[in-house]
């Protein structure tokens, strides 16, 4: 099998080999054991498809990531990117590219195991370490020479420095509170120039009004203002003057003291952001997060917060008032006057800073549960970071078999409300990056539920490949759930991360020694009894069959899970495992494995339905609705008027007045001031001859006159003809 | 071995001690001496006198520095109206004004020297340091008019230093053509016992932009002309520093009015490249922006004004800055201005005129349009500075009193102020000077766009922006509700408020003070750039016992109060001004056609006093000795 | 999304926004005292409209104007009016503008105020292309001194300045203005056409930039017949139509049957519709919303007081000299002004 960065470097470096290392064999042929110690006594058996896998630091995969620091762009990267990346912008037909290639690929393997010895350490700090190594090791002279000079251009070639993070059970939290960081810093900057803007505008508005306020027509403000004694001024007789001629109103003043509180309001919070957008911006390491370790303390924390908010929300809404000239106080006064929860929308809530909440299943305080569904139903931006540590065998390796196993609270978070859900496992991470920043970004709650492997790992199986395993067994599906996205599940649900997702379970194949040393291949899927054989705490629920054993009616879980619900008594489930000699044996499973098998089949069955097709999950754009057939823009065609009866082309008419002049009561002006015939019959028909002559844009036709006995009438229509187009 | 310099005068040659030696010389003081340098332009003359001023102020000395610029960009080198460079009066005491003939020159050709001789700037018998090269000139001609020039100056009594400047700078630089004038601030330094180091600083501060080889070399020519004149010049002279408390700026005219502009808090300066103003709108539009502010230059003096008149209009009183031609030009503007009463700040630097007149040169005509310029009556308030401390304080005044009567205020300075440097003590900035942003608050409907308080045509203006206020102002004759007048009275009372203004705000004036005694046989009444010179002569005459005492203007409209019963306690009046007025020496003239230059037209027609004047157009700044002169005539009765 | 974005949602502002709409009544100033039939009132009524739908706060909205009769408009509209000085309503606008982002400005001007006494400042307004919206009412006459040449009056014209009639060819100001630097938004309106004089008014306010509407107008005092040659044979004129200019609704489409399809983004076309002769483009000639405007370009800060002493006192320390000889240097002292805060 393949764990998910290895699949996608294959492709990318064009390096296959170094992808999936097939297993050593020795000169007899014999498959020499993975050198796996045995944590409890017995035997460890592993999952024959996690065969090769035993040496991780041999293999390039998304880890360790580095947590990049400052700048645009992305913000977390796997190292093998970092250097892939800088290796690809190099031209490949250059003589040394191989070499630097190979140096590069040497380093990778150093740095990550300087990681792993020290946590948080710096990208460069870690560069530098691996490079000494390998020039000690490097026996030319002038070999030594070249290498430090390239290995230190690459670094620099890279440009971006970061903290080097390896796949621990911390390394979900990491990664997230570094998503944070930028997150919060950028907006606290954004709003920092925002208020300082709006203050200065306030500022001005205040100063007006001071300037407007019998004050600086003082003797003294007169003084200070005028340059000094060079003025050649009697500044008492000036503020008399001033005074005497009351240009200054007493009222003045009113506003610049009712802007005064909202001000220092603002100032105050410009100040809190500035120095928050300071303390995220940490010289090297990892800053320390204010990330709340439950929710109740999340809960008060969103409280005082939420009254904050709604306070400063309050002055800049006085202060926005009184800019545009529309504060009333007898509406606005109440805007001020404390913290009134209620006073915010739902959309407002949603959008006030959010809070980082990161909780480990396993250590939840009681009633974290039911505060945790009652957040994701709500509207308050929190964004919970749930660590899992438990596999859907947890329950029962616990024996506790009624237990939800905690991974479930996301698939629920789903239908919760508008909240924002990832579920993945912590290997899954680097590729998700995005994914999480959009959770931390959404305006409402939002869960991030992770699997970091188990809190006493099987011995010498890496925290890795057990999160990888997770994935891919389908125990903790990898999918993302944005409310944000379109309003029907295809739209806002995508299984980003799981392989094979048009499988029940994906399929991998494994090669195996039968006993006359031929080789045997035989294509098989994971399924999540493969992920429990790592779990020593369900040894008693598999049952090794030697080879002299195997029989027929032995069926692979998958296909024994594919049988009509009636499945044959006598058939059994099993998975290929191999114990410590590397020894390649079945193991039949037990019938509550078989159920936590058939349960995740089952769930993940439910997700393909919700779910597009997989080739469909990457980067999904809501479809736009279609637009609804727009009205006509021109007015449809008036009937044409009949050519007795008098009217004007309204359209066209340019307000010229000579009309209504005319005749007031027959002429008029529409809304638009363009001239209509008001009342025909409120003039005579020569008025009408008359005005349609003096139209100066001839828009005014008379048609027939309405009283036959006017006089001089055959006149006026000859006349009136020319107009009766 | 430094070359000595051969010092040849009518007297006998001065002693020399051993190897050309000179005996250790104990410097001469003084209280005050004007330094002359010249060059052709382009030599770096300017920039050594600058220099040097910076030095000898930040000695504690009192400077007054006054640029000598040829009219044009590109004279032909050596030629006698090219001279470009700088006079630097240096005193212990207060030195207001460029004082009178120079008592040390350094000339770099001698063709720009006769210049100055001819200008009568040389005190008869002064020290010259002449640039020697030009007597082996390869041109004989050049050779020829340099021992010409040479022999008729000995002649005439002055003490002429011939100094092979560049070849004692090639020890020191590859270009001596550029680097003697560091040479000569070393040489200067040395006279005038100046500090080294502070000499040092400067030359670091001027070349600040440069690189520091540059730095280098200069500080090399420094030195090498400070010990050089040690060694071979019998000159040396020491004038006291007056102690000083306070810290200094030393800036010319023209920065100070720009500095002012910006510190009234005025944001918007329109202009169009003029001289003598525009230097002001070269350093605001390098330094606006930091500020918060914007120069704009338009495409003519009327668009500029009528650009600052739209920014009044919609926010904070904006500023023109300009010179006589482009003032005339603006003057329908202005006129609107006070029409529509608008503020508006215009500033002219006064030049030489009519027409275009001497771009480069000073002079005071245009006072009276200041005043009555434009057609019908429209009154604005005038200022004039008549120090360089003036031109920093006046903008901040003229812009406050714009926007408090809501009109045009003219702020008048001229072309000497404008490129004298001084020093006077460093402004403390307030920020009550800054002009308040523009009212955009709510107006009763019913408030009307020209509410005139009767008694003093005070009225509240109002702003686009401001809800309520809206209104079409208009040049148009228009009632308090700025509609257009049809009614027969309406245009009166319009004029009648506007100029209560002026009126009303003229009862707010202090009393000018007299300097001097308050009576006396002879009061002497200027204005403007020639304070300094009319006090300083008006001094000198007083300690010999003359009862004469000066009285200088500020504001020439309105005027203060009182200044009537001034002129009336003096036996005579007469102004002393920088604009052409008819000499009676002329035959046709009588005291009955006789032009009057400008103040005193005013001065007789407000008061009705029988006020002479006495004025000088040569376009150079004022000479305290030709007012000593005057006076004396004046007195004499002739 | 910024912290002001999550104040509009907040609840009561919902309140707030029972404001009163603008009709176009609010707009209506003092009443017009043109002649009857003058083609001015079409563009007043245009601008009327004009504001009443794209509902400008008269408080916020100047109408700049010269001298002459269009120059007479900013009294009969109900906003701020700024009528100022022959030939210098553009400058007095750019003044206004510059550090009055806010305010929508219009500037009325006419034909002997604009290409004639204040022709210069026509040249640069185009090339400052600030943010403005310039309607020249072009009757081909001096109106309000009662008929002199104007620089558009036709040759032969007989006016009270030329008895043997006008001697020259008339300016072409549209062909000039499209040859003018940064030109960004050319025009052609005629009065007796309000709709389609509405719809390019509107084009032109919303467009970003100088916009240059040359408006033909009839006067029926001094020169009543110019352009009957147009208004009795409306197939004379020719309608420039575009989705990027106008689209003339069926009531005038019915009278103006002559169209042709430019697009503003072609100056060579529209060069060649401006020199034409035998007929009348009315329609959106040219426009380029990628010119810079001077404002932007100029972008004055707007910075607190104390920043501002704050930089003066860094000047004044460059011409600081102490009574002890040392130069000042507080430029440790000196608070850099903060990064650019918008104007207006």
């Amino acid at each position: 099998m393949v764990a998910p960065g290895v699949t996608a470097r294959a492709g990318r470096t064009g390096a296959g080999d170094e992808s999936l290392p097939a297993p050593r064999r020795d000169g007899r042929g014999k498959a020499v054991p993975v050198p796996v110690a045995a944590g409890d006594g017995q035997p460890v058996m592993i999952p024959a498809l996690l065969r090769s896998y035993g040496d991780l630091g041999a293999i390039r995969h998304d880890f360790p990531v580095v947590l990049l620091q400052g700048g645009p762009g992305a913000t977390v990267a796997p190292l093998a990117d970092l250097l892939d990346g800088l290796l690809h912008q190099l031209d490949p037909s250059a003589s040394d590219v191989e070499g630097l290639r190979r140096d590069l690929y040497r380093l990778e393997t150093r740095i990550k195991r300087l990681a792993d010895a020290q946590p948080g350490a710096l990208l460069s700090t870690l560069w530098s370490q691996a490079t000494a190594e390998l020039l000690e090791e490097t026996g030319s002279e002038e070999r030594r020479e070249a290498l430090g000079p390239e290995l230190e251009t690459a670094r620099q070639a890279i440009g971006r420095d970061g903290t080097v993070v390896p796949c621990r059970s911390d390394a979900a939290r990491l990664l997230v509170e570094h998503a944070w960081h930028r997150l919060r810093s950028e907006q606290a900057t954004r709003d920092a120039e925002v208020l300082d803007d709006l203050i200065s505008r306030v500022s001005d508005v205040i100063d007006a009004e001071r300037a407007r306020a019998p004050e600086s027509a003082s003797p003294a403000a007169l003084r200070a203002s005028m340059g000094d004694a060079h003025s050649g001024i009697d500044f008492e007789a000036l503020s008399e003057l001033l005074h005497t001629a009351g240009r200054h109103e007493r009222t003045a003043g009113a506003r610049a003291r009712r802007l005064r509180e909202p001000l220092q309001a603002i100032e105050a919070e410009r100040d809190r952001l500035l120095g928050e957008a300071a303390s995220h911006v940490a010289p090297g390491g990892l800053p320390a997060v204010a990330a709340y370790e439950s929710c109740a303390a999340a809960l008060g924390a969103w409280r005082s917060e939420m009254e904050r908010q709604t306070l400063l929300l309050g002055a800049i809404r006085l202060a926005t008032l009184e800019l545009e000239n529309r504060y009333r106080a007898d509406r606005h006064d109440a805007l001020f006057l404390g913290p009134d929860a209620e006073q915010l929308t739902p959309e407002a809530r949603r959008a006030l800073p959010p809070l980082l909440v990161c909780l480990d299943a396993d250590r939840l305080a009681p009633g974290d549960w039911s505060a945790l569904l009652g957040i994701l139903a709500s509207d308050m931006p929190l964004k919970i970071l749930l660590a899992v540590h438990e596999t859907p065998g947890g329950p029962l390796a616990r024996r506790e078999g009624t237990a939800t196993w905690p991974g479930r609270l996301a698939e629920m978070a789903m239908l919760l409300g508008e909240a924002f859900v990832v579920q993945t496992a912590a290997s899954h991470l680097p590729r998700l990056a995005e994914s999480v920043t959009a959770a931390l970004r959404h305006e409402g709650p939002a869960l991030l539920s992770v699997f970091v492997g188990p809190s006493s790992p099987a011995a010498g199986i890496p925290t890795y490949v057990h999160c990888a395993a997770a994935v891919e067994s389908r125990a903790v599906p990898s999918f993302v759930y944005d409310p944000g996205r379109g309003t029907d599940w295809p739209d806002r649900f995508a299984l980003v991360g799981s392989p094979q997702a048009e499988l029940a379970w994906p399929r991998h194949r494994v090669a195996y020694e039968d006993p006359d040393g031929g080789s045997v291949e035989e294509e098989l899927a994971f399924t999540v009894v493969d992920l429990l054989v790592l779990d020593p705490r369900l040894r008693r629920h598999f049952g090794l069959v030697p080879r002299a054993g195997w029989h027929p009616r032995m069926l692979p879980v998958a296909e024994y899970l594919a049988l009509p619900a009636k499945a044959p008594a006598d058939s059994l489930a099993y998975v290929y495992v191999v114990d410590a000699a590397d020894r390649l044996h079945r193991a039949v499973i037990s019938r509550d494995l078989l159920a936590i098998a058939r349960g995740c089949a089952t769930h993940w069955a439910k997700l393909q339905g919700l779910a597009r097709p997989t080739t469909a999950l990457v980067g999904v754009a809501p479809p736009v609705a279609p637009e609804a057939p727009s009205e006509p823009t021109t007015a449809a065609p008036e009937p044409t008027p009949s050519p007795d009866a008098a009217w004007i082309d309204t359209a066209l008419c340019t307000t010229c007045d000579e009309c209504t002049a005319l005749n007031p009561r027959m002429f008029a002006y529409n809304e638009a001031k363009q001239a209509f015939i008001r009342d025909v019959r409120a003039g005579t028909y020569r008025e009408l001859v008359e005005a349609a002559e003096t139209c100066p844009v001839c828009i005014i036709h008379p048609g027939k006159p309405l009283d036959p006995n006017e006089p001089g009438l055959d006149e006026l229509i000859a006349r009136a003809a020319s107009f009766s187009r | 071995m430094a070359r000595s310099a051969a010092v040849h005068t009518a007297a006998a040659p001065v002693e020399r001690g051993a190897a050309g030696r000179l005996p250790k010389v104990r410097p001469l003081r003084v209280r005050d001496h004007i330094v002359e340098i010249v060059s052709d332009s382009g030599e770096g003359a300017q920039r050594c006198g600058q220099a040097f001023a910076s030095v000898a102020a930040r000695m504690g000395n009192d400077i007054w520095t006054v640029e000598i610029i040829p009219a044009e960009i590109e004279p032909p080198p050596r030629s006698i109206a090219g001279a470009s460079g700088n006079r630097i009066r240096i005193g212990s005491h207060e030195v207001s004004n460029g004082g009178n003939d120079a008592d040390l020159v350094v000339a770099f050709n001698e063709q720009v020297l006769l210049g100055r001789v001819r200008a009568g700037a040389l005190r008869p018998g002064c020290d010259i340091l002449l640039e020697s090269k030009w007597r082996a000139h390869r041109d004989p001609e050049v050779a020829a008019q340099y021992a010409a020039a040479y022999e008729q100056l000995v002649a005439e009594g002055y003490r002429v230093h011939e100094i092979p400047l560049e070849e004692l700078c090639l020890e020191h630089s590859s270009a001596p053509e550029r680097g003697k004038n560091m040479f000569v601030l070393g040489m200067l330094c040395a006279i005038y016992s100046q500090d080294l180091g502070i000499a040092r600083e400067q030359v670091a501060f001027t070349f600040r932009k440069k690189s520091d080889e540059v730095v280098r070399r200069n500080t090399e020519l420094l030195e090498a002309g400070y010990a050089w004149a040690r060694q071979n010049l019998d000159l040396r002279f020491e004038i006291p520093a007056a102690p000083r408390t306070e810290v200094q700026v030393a800036i010319n005219g023209n920065t100070a009015l720009a500095l002012g502009i910006m510190a009234s808090g005025m944001d918007v300066c329109a202009m169009y490249p003029i001289t003598p103003a525009t230097s002001a709108s070269h350093y605001l539009s390098e330094v606006f922006e930091n500020v918060g502010g914007i120069v704009h230059q338009a495409e003519d003096e009327i668009a500029a004004c009528a650009f600052a008149i739209g920014a009044s209009y919609a926010g904070k009183c904006a500023v023109t800055i300009t010179s006589g031609p482009g003032f005339s030009l603006k003057q329908e503007l202005i006129g609107f201005a006070a029409m529509a009463e608008i503020p508006l700040v215009v500033v002219d630097v006064q030049r030489g005129g009519p027409s275009t007149g001497q771009p480069t040169k000073v002079e005071q005509g245009d006072l009276l349009q200041a005043i009555f310029g434009g057609h019908g009556d429209a009154p604005r308030v005038v200022l004039a500075a008549s120090t360089i401390e003036d031109c920093f304080y006046l903008p901040i005044t003229a812009r406050r009193i714009a926007e408090t009567l809501n009109l045009p205020v003219i702020l008048l300075s001229d072309a000497s102020l404008a490129t004298a440097q001084t020093t006077f003590a460093r402004p403390e900035l307030r920020r009550e000077w800054f002009a308040a942003p523009p009212d955009q608050s709510a107006v009763d409907a019913a408030e009307l766009p020209y509410d005139w308080e009767r008694r003093t045509g005070l009225h509240r203006r109002l702003i686009p922006g401001q809800p309520g206020g809206m209104h079409t102002l208009t040049g148009l004759a228009h009632d308090r509700s700025s509609a257009v007048a049809y009614d027969p009275d309406v245009n009166e009372e319009g004029l009648r408020q506007r100029s209560l203004k002026l009126v009303a705000f003229q009862r707010t004036l202090l009393t000018p003070e007299v300097f001097g005694e308050p009576t006396g046989d002879l009061l002497v009444v200027g204005w403007g750039s020639t304070r300094g010179a009319i006090e300083e002569a008006i001094a000198a005459l007083r300690a010999e016992g003359h009862r004469v005492s000066a009285l200088h203007l500020t504001y020439l409209q309105p005027m203060a109060p009182g200044i009537g019963d001034i002129l009336r306690r003096f036996g005579q009046v007469m102004t002393v001004e920088m604009s052409w007025a008819d000499r009676l020496a002329d035959p046709l003239v009588t005291a009955e056609n006789r032009r009057y230059s400008n103040l005193a037209w005013l001065l007789r027609a407000r008061y009705l006093v029988d006020v002479d004047c006495w004025s000088e157009v040569k376009g150079q700044p004022l000479k305290p000795a030709t007012v000593e002169r005057v006076i004396r005539r004046k007195l004499a009765g002739r | 999304m910024t912290i002001l974005d999550s104040l509009s949602r907040l609840a009561p502002l919902r309140l707030d926004l029972d404001e009163t709409a603008y009709s176009i009544g609010d707009y209506e100033g003092a009443g017009t005292r043109w002649c009857h039939g003058c083609g001015n009132s079409a563009i007043l009524t245009a601008l009327q409209k004009l504001c009443a739908e794209e509902q400008l706060p008269p408080e916020k909205t100047v109408i700049v104007s010269g001298i002459g009769c269009a120059s007479r408009l900013p009294h009969y509209m109900g906003t701020y009016g700024f009528h100022g000085l022959h030939g210098r309503a553009l400058p007095t606008a750019e003044g206004v503008k510059v550090r009055r982002p806010d305010l929508h400005v219009f500037v009325s001007t006419g034909d002997g105020d604009c290409f004639s006494i204040g022709a210069a400042h026509w040249i640069h307004a185009i090339r400052y292309n600030m943010d403005m919206t310039v309607m020249v009412h072009d009757n081909r006459i001096y109106g309000l001194t009662k008929k002199q040449a104007s620089p558009t009056s036709p040759r032969g014209l007989v006016t009270s300045t030329t008895p043997r009639g006008v001697k020259l060819d008339p300016l072409n100001p549209v062909a000039a203005t499209l040859g003018m630097s940064n030109v960004s938004f050319v025009a052609q309106a005629a009065d007796w056409l309000p709709s389609i004089l509405y719809d390019i008014l509107h084009r032109a306010y919303l467009h970003r930039g100088l916009s240059f509407i040359h408006i033909l107008q009839r006067c029926p005092n001094y020169l009543d017949d110019d352009f009957d040659e147009y208004i009795r044979h409306p197939e004379r004129v020719v309608l420039l139509t575009h989705p990027q200019g106008i689209e003339p609704e069926d009531a005038v489409a019915r009278r103006f049957p002559n169209r042709i399809e430019h697009d503003p983004g072609d100056m060579a076309h529209a060069l060649a519709l401006a020199r034409m002769s035998d007929g009348l483009p009315v329609g959106i000639l040219y426009r380029d919303d990628a010119v810079p405007c001077y404002e932007d370009l100029l972008a004055p800060r707007r910075l607190p007081v104390a920043s501002r002493i704050a930089a003066l006192e860094h000047e004044l320390d460059r011409f600081t000299v102490r009574p002890d000889g040392s130069r000042s240097d507080r430029s440790g002292e000196v608070i850099p002004p903060p990064a650019r805060a918008l104007a207006g």
